[in-house]
């Protein structure tokens, strides 16, 4: 069990290597670079200067040896090439909780409800529920987060005045922007929970439940949900990482000062170090939620908790045979 | 007031669907008695595991009812009037049923003890946990696993087809039902598991004083296991009796047919297996007269006309059938092994 969770964790490390070198050679291949227009009227020896001060002369592959030394060594991103003298890490454990607050709500508030709609759409299927869960998801499949961001701010503020507009600052501010948020994981779930739990509902172990006398109640919570839980759990990494950069286009509506704006801002104006250092936080939030999601099927199914087992055994049988 | 364990009379099940009703089961009665068993058997769709599921209306999610006028008398209570907690009472305590794959009809993500001691707990909650899964263990050790206290931990992806099937077989006796239903409990088995099942099946059968029904299309296991056989058909039953009065003595065209399908030495001899020609009827139509009759080498005007009445031929041995019928011309049934 140790060895399949060290593995996971050594191919975590890895993938985060590759994509974030890889974006770092990719952003520094685009022409045109951040100081050209600063320095465009600059005598030669200056713009030099500056090159040199950003370590902007040296080969590509000697910038990416001094990015990874400096973060090995120093725990630091480098510094923003727009903002002089600030470090981009600066921003990320500024702006970024406010940007995970955003999207851990709207995910975990988007879940479950797409989910009990979907299990209440499966269990009533035909019926009024099932129509229901069927018109939401509709909804949050072609309405995008940004137009209902528009509409609610029209309804819930301009109307209304229940919500401030926008802003930062108590929980009441809090409220539209994940209420926009969770719309998109309340209509993927919603439709993904229905069918897999009218597949898992028509298995035969189900009849055998129902064979035993168990009640319905019973039978959903203990066999029907249980099985379901494997496809949900492998689709939640891939959500996280969306609503991470969903939030952004919510964030700039509302005008949360959270990351998204500086990485737009990154991007527009070839800030090396910050785009890759968005892209770092990126990388490393989808990497860890897939470990997690890793972890979460040892939890829940026992055929790969047996798996694990049997790899540790096996391994464990090799090591005398190669003495 | 019935004397019998189970009485069922007039049982009609359909399914309703989008292209109109099918009617699966179109009126069959029969009944149980203690330490007995009852074979029901026929060729795939002609609704024997229709018919034993509505004995405890397991019907799943699928579309089906049981048509008004139907009975099913069990223990002298009516079974299709029952509200949901009297079924859970029913399934389980009354009627236990082994399924036919028992490779899916396990839950993959719970352990074994805790699949057979669900049943154990629900039905009498005063038992503990600690004593169902002991109870559990038993009865693992009655169907004949070895080392049950370790398996009982095990999920069902670390059991055999064969070990599975007996756990299924532990889940239907865990609450000491009654009546035991095998709806084809040995179709998916390989034929060395199949013969153990059987034998599990057959010594539970003396051990206890449960009643099984049996469901089945394979004839061979038939005459080890159950003491009386019907033979059923489109829907309704077209001929009964006890074994012996079966295999020796067949008055059913259908019944000579499926006993003439079982491969025998003759017929491996000569190289081809008789099949009855035809496929069985549309269950959405309504069937008129005899439902064989399209396929019967005997067929007469009447036949597709009105449906025979049961002819009994002795006190437990009857037809359904025009051959029957005083007016009818002698027919003798061909010799067993396909020799026509």
């Amino acid at each position: 069990m140790a060895r399949y969770i060290i593995k996971r964790i050594l191919y975590m490390f890895l993938v985060l290597f590759i994509v974030v070198s890889t974006t770092f050679i990719m952003i520094h291949s685009i022409p045109g670079d951040p100081l050209t227009a600063t320095v465009e009227n600059l005598p030669e020896a200056t713009r030099l200067n500056y090159y040199a001060r950003y370590g902007l002369d040296k080969p590509l592959m000697v910038q990416l040896f001094r990015f990874w030394k400096l973060f090995l060594t120093e725990g630091s991103l480098g510094e923003s090439l727009k903002y002089p003298g600030r470090m981009a890490e600066e921003f990320i454990v500024k702006y970024a909780p406010i940007s995970f607050q955003l999207g851990i709500w709207g995910l975990v508030i988007g879940v479950s409800l797409g989910m009990m709609l979907g299990i209440n759409a499966a269990l009533h299927k035909n019926k009024l529920p099932d129509y229901f869960g069927t018109f939401v998801a509709l909804l949050g499949t072609c309405i995008p987060a940004f137009v209902l961001a528009a509409l609610v701010q029209y309804f819930f503020t301009v109307k209304h005045k229940w919500f401030p507009t926008a802003g930062w600052g108590g929980a009441i501010y809090f409220v539209l922007p994940v209420l926009c948020m969770t719309l998109s994981p309340v209509a993927t779930y919603c439709r993904y929970m229905k069918s897999t739990v009218l597949d898992v509902i028509n298995q035969d172990y189900i009849l055998t439940a129902e064979s035993k006398g168990l009640p319905r109640g019973l039978i959903i919570w203990r066999h029907v949900l249980r099985n379901t839980l494997m496809p949900i759990v492998t689709m939640l990494a891939p959500s996280v990482a969306g609503l991470l950069g969903g939030s952004f286009i919510i964030e700039s509506m509302f005008a949360i000062p959270g990351l998204g704006t500086y990485f737009v801002k990154a991007i527009n104006s070839r800030d090396y170090t910050m785009v890759v250092a968005m892209n770092f936080l990126f990388t490393a939030t989808y990497v860890f939620s897939l470990l997690v999601v890793d972890l979460l099927y040892l939890v829940i199914d026992p055929r790969v908790r047996l798996e694990a087992k049997q790899n540790r055994r096996a391994v464990a049988s090799n090591v005398p045979n190669e003495n | 007031m019935s004397e019998h364990l189970l009485e069922v009379k007039d049982l009609a099940v359909s399914f309703s669907s989008y292209a109109g009703k099918i009617r699966a089961v179109r009126g069959v009665s029969f009944h149980l008695d203690a330490g007995e068993t009852l074979a029901i058997v026929g060729e795939s769709g002609c609704g024997k595991t229709v018919t034993v599921k509505a004995l405890m209306k397991l019907y799943g999610n699928s579309a089906a009812f049981i048509e008004e006028g139907s009975s099913i008398l069990f223990k002298n209570e009516e079974v299709v009037t029952m509200d949901r907690k009297q079924l859970s009472k029913l399934r389980g305590e009354g009627i236990g049923m082994i399924f036919q794959d028992p490779m899916t009809s396990l839950n993959p993500t719970l352990t074994v003890g805790y699949q057979i001691a669900e049943g154990i707990r629900f039905h009498d909650k005063s038992v503990s946990k600690e004593e169902a899964y002991k109870r559990a263990a038993e009865l693992l050790a009655l169907v004949g696993i070895p080392s049950p206290e370790e398996r009982i931990k095990q999920y069902p992806h670390q059991l055999s087809g064969g070990m599975r099937q007996r756990v299924m077989i532990a889940i239907a006796i865990a609450c000491d039902a009654d009546i035991i239903i095998c709806d084809e409990p040995t179709t998916a088995l390989d034929v060395t598991i199949q013969a153990q099942v059987l034998e599990l099946l057959n010594e539970l059968k003396e051990k206890t004083n449960k009643a099984f029904i049996l469901v089945t299309h394979d004839l061979g296991i038939v005459f080890d296991f159950a003491d009386r056989i019907q033979v059923m058909y489109a829907g309704v039953i077209l001929e009964r009796g006890t074994k012996y009065e079966l295999f020796d003595e067949p008055h059913h065209p259908y019944t000579w047919a499926l006993l003439n399908s079982v491969p025998s030495k003759q017929s491996q001899r000569k190289g081809t297996l008789y099949s009855i020609q035809g496929t069985p009827p549309d269950l959405m139509m309504d069937i008129k007269g005899c439902p064989f009759a399209d396929r019967c080498v005997y067929c007469m005007p009447i036949c597709k006309e009105r449906m025979p009445e049961e002819t009994p031929l002795s006190e437990t041995h009857s037809v359904c059938c025009w051959l029957e019928h005083s007016m009818a011309p002698k027919v003798k049934a061909p010799a067993a092994g396909g020799e026509e």
